[in-house]
């Protein structure tokens, strides 16, 4: 093959290569800089990743399925929009198919939907103990259960304060005082993890200090 | 031709001068002939040994990007993120300077370059906490390794393209996802294969990427199809398997051995084995219309995918086989023209469609499965006669090892009795030694290889 066109295949696919990288920390830092601060309650555990190294796998406090008016299809793009909460606390209030200009929106995807049902007023006993199954004695109500895919559920930290976070953490969460609290910047739909926060200190504070 | 053969070559020349077989001219002739390719011929330890080094070096950058250095400050950590693709780039730039083409510098490279993409958006995602989606950082990596597989045309980041492609639209079929874009996708790099198979001194190296393409393709038919229509992936896999062989037999008929014809050898060996499925009766059973799956699961429009398929195979394998045939050397048995036994496996799609109309408008499934037992059993005899009129006993085993199968599948799934079912296998195990034995002799007495 033709030298000078083997170093044009090659430049160019440089060039996409650290485009590509380049594009995804520009909106990240974007995000960081100029999004919207909303602090999520979450309950950390401490997986072990080979590839990405250690992280604090975060859990969800609140159940991350909402009712919707429409199916969607599983995979489908949905924005979910935040609201405020109690104690300063950011929660997902609804989901919607395209973002809210109003709004704080968070882009993410369906997980599964599947269709809400009720029991028929003249059904028995029988109908109501088969719950939210189809069948006799349940009609559909027209509402939809949606599943979305959490849109921040890791939080990488140095793989020697990883575990000491979790165990703070655990201890923490056994006293019954302090919370974990994930501190989200959220811009044009992207939202990128800036802290995360147990009893108001940074977590890697924390950890740091239990050595 | 490879090293290994040009270095035989010329230990046979020296011998044939010695013997007087070729005089002193024709020898220097055949030396100076088999000069040049020697000089282009890569030695495959080093490219081994230089390639194992690179993996090792991006490893090694992987682990220490694994090991999250939480004391830097992200800026510092994009900067690192870039520094692996930095230096490849440096490389490229020095190579293309100084002129190394060689391929003990292009393959490690091409690897390098790969595993430096992978950790570099690993980083990233580390930097900022993205969320998991193994999908889309498998799609970015796979996407992203197009550029280095045509700037280096190693096997490398071939081979890692089709395996990536492949676990990506495997993870996307099994989280709802449709996998259809595999097809384009895959065709972006079958240009590239085909301009290295026409390299003269690439032959290794473009078989080994056309294993990969062949075997990722193969794989992914299985995972993209949409299967709303039950049964209909008997004639896909037929046809595409048929394709496979024919299109080996129309375009790589002078590859010598089953390794260098990738298509021809996965094409024969899969169509076997799906051949073998269809005999049974299960897959025959609930098949056609009647059953069409309409869950949420499928994807109704992607289902036009699967008909496409069922349509298009059959046809380019019955185009393949005109092909194939034309330029197949005629030959004759006692005055009467033979065909090919591969003529006769390529035409597999026919034969599973028509069987699976059958089982489709409302036949009892064990008429389609018989047919199928006939057809493969018919395949065997054929198999075994073309090696038997052409003395070849690789054909004459795998001719009775297909009539194994078919004798030994309808007699595992019969109600037979033991002792029936004990004799029926000792019986073919001593056609298996009869055939072989026999060749053994005739090929010895005509002074052939036994």
């Amino acid at each position: 093959m033709n030298r000078r066109l083997m170093l044009m295949i090659a430049l160019i696919g440089l060039a996409a290569q650290f485009g590509v990288m380049g594009h995804m920390i520009i909106r990240r830092e974007l995000t960081l800089r100029r999004g919207r601060v909303c602090r999520f309650l979450t309950a950390p555990v401490d997986p072990y990743d080979a590839f990405r190294g250690r992280y604090v796998a975060l859990g969800s406090a609140e159940s991350n399925s909402a009712l919707c008016d429409r199916e969607y299809a599983r995979g489908a793009r949905i924005y979910a929009v935040v609201g405020e909460g109690t104690n300063g606390l950011s929660v997902i209030e609804r989901l919607v198919p395209r973002p809210d200009a109003e709004a704080v929106c968070i882009r993410t995807r369906v997980v599964s939907c599947w269709p809400e049902y009720r029991q028929h007023p003249a059904s028995t006993n029988g109908a109501a103990r088969r719950g939210r199954s189809p069948g006799a004695g349940t009609v559909p109500t027209g509402n939809y259960h949606v599943r979305y895919a959490r849109p921040f559920d890791r939080f990488y930290m140095d793989e020697k304060l990883a575990p000491e976070a979790e165990k703070a953490y655990l201890e923490a969460s056994r006293r019954g005082r302090q919370e974990g609290v994930v501190v989200v910047r959220v811009w044009r739909g992207l939202a990128v993890i800036e802290d995360l926060e147990l009893g108001g200190r940074p977590i890697r504070d924390v950890a740091r200090g239990r050595f | 031709m490879g090293f290994r053969e040009i270095q035989w070559l010329k230990r046979e020349m020296a011998a044939w001068e010695r013997e007087g077989v070729v005089d002193a001219a024709v020898t220097e002739r055949l030396r100076a002939r088999y000069a040049v390719a020697d000089a282009s011929a890569t030695s495959w330890g080093r490219l081994i040994f230089s390639s194992l080094g690179a993996l090792l070096v991006g490893l090694g950058i992987i682990a220490l990007l694994a090991a999250n250095w939480g004391d830097l400050g992200r800026d510092a950590r994009a900067l690192i993120a870039f520094m692996p693709l930095g230096a490849c780039a440096a490389l490229v730039l020095a190579g293309h300077l100084r002129g190394w083409r060689s391929r003990v510098f292009l393959e490690p490279l091409g690897l390098f370059w790969g595993l430096a993409v992978g950790s570099g958006l690993a980083l990233l995602g580390q930097t900022y906490h993205l969320p998991q989606d193994a999908e889309s950082f498998t799609l970015v990596w796979t996407l992203l390794l197009i550029p280095v597989c045509y700037a280096t045309r190693a096997l490398a980041p071939v081979a890692g393209f089709f395996v990536g492609l492949l676990t990506w639209v495997s993870m996307s079929q099994l989280s709802g996802g449709v996998g259809l874009l595999y097809w384009p996708l895959a065709e972006l790099v079958a240009p590239l294969i085909d301009s290295v198979r026409r390299e003269p001194e690439a032959e290794t190296r473009s078989t080994w990427m056309l294993w990969a393409a062949a075997m990722s393709c193969t794989a992914a038919l299985g995972v993209t199809l949409e299967k709303s229509l039950p049964g209909l992936w008997m004639i896909i896999y037929t046809g595409a398997f048929s394709v496979l062989l024919l299109g080996g037999e129309a375009y790589g008929r002078d590859a010598r051995g089953w390794w260098r014809n990738p298509l021809r050898t996965l094409g024969g060996g899969g169509l076997a084995v799906v051949l073998v499925l269809l005999i049974f009766r299960w897959p025959w059973e609930d098949v056609g219309w009647n059953h069409w799956r309409a869950d949420l699961h499928h994807h109704r429009w992607a289902a036009i995918f699967d008909f496409s398929l069922a349509i298009a195979l059959p046809v380019a394998a019955a185009f393949l086989l005109v092909l194939a045939f034309r330029r197949a050397p005629r030959r004759r048995w006692h005055g009467v023209p033979l065909l090919p036994a591969w003529a006769l496996w390529g035409a597999a799609p026919v034969v599973t469609a028509a069987a699976y109309a059958w089982a489709a408008s409302g036949g009892h499934d064990q008429w389609p499965a018989l047919l199928m037992a006939l057809y493969l059993a018919g395949l065997g005899l054929a198999t075994l006669g073309e090696g038997l009129a052409g003395r070849r006993p690789g054909t004459i085993n795998l001719g009775v090892l297909v009539l194994l199968a078919v004798i030994i599948g309808k007699f595992l799934s019969s109600d037979a009795e033991f002792a029936a079912k004990g004799v029926a296998f000792i019986a073919c195990g001593g056609v298996f030694l009869a055939a072989n034995m026999a060749v053994s002799r005739r090929m010895s007495k005509k002074g052939g290889a036994a």
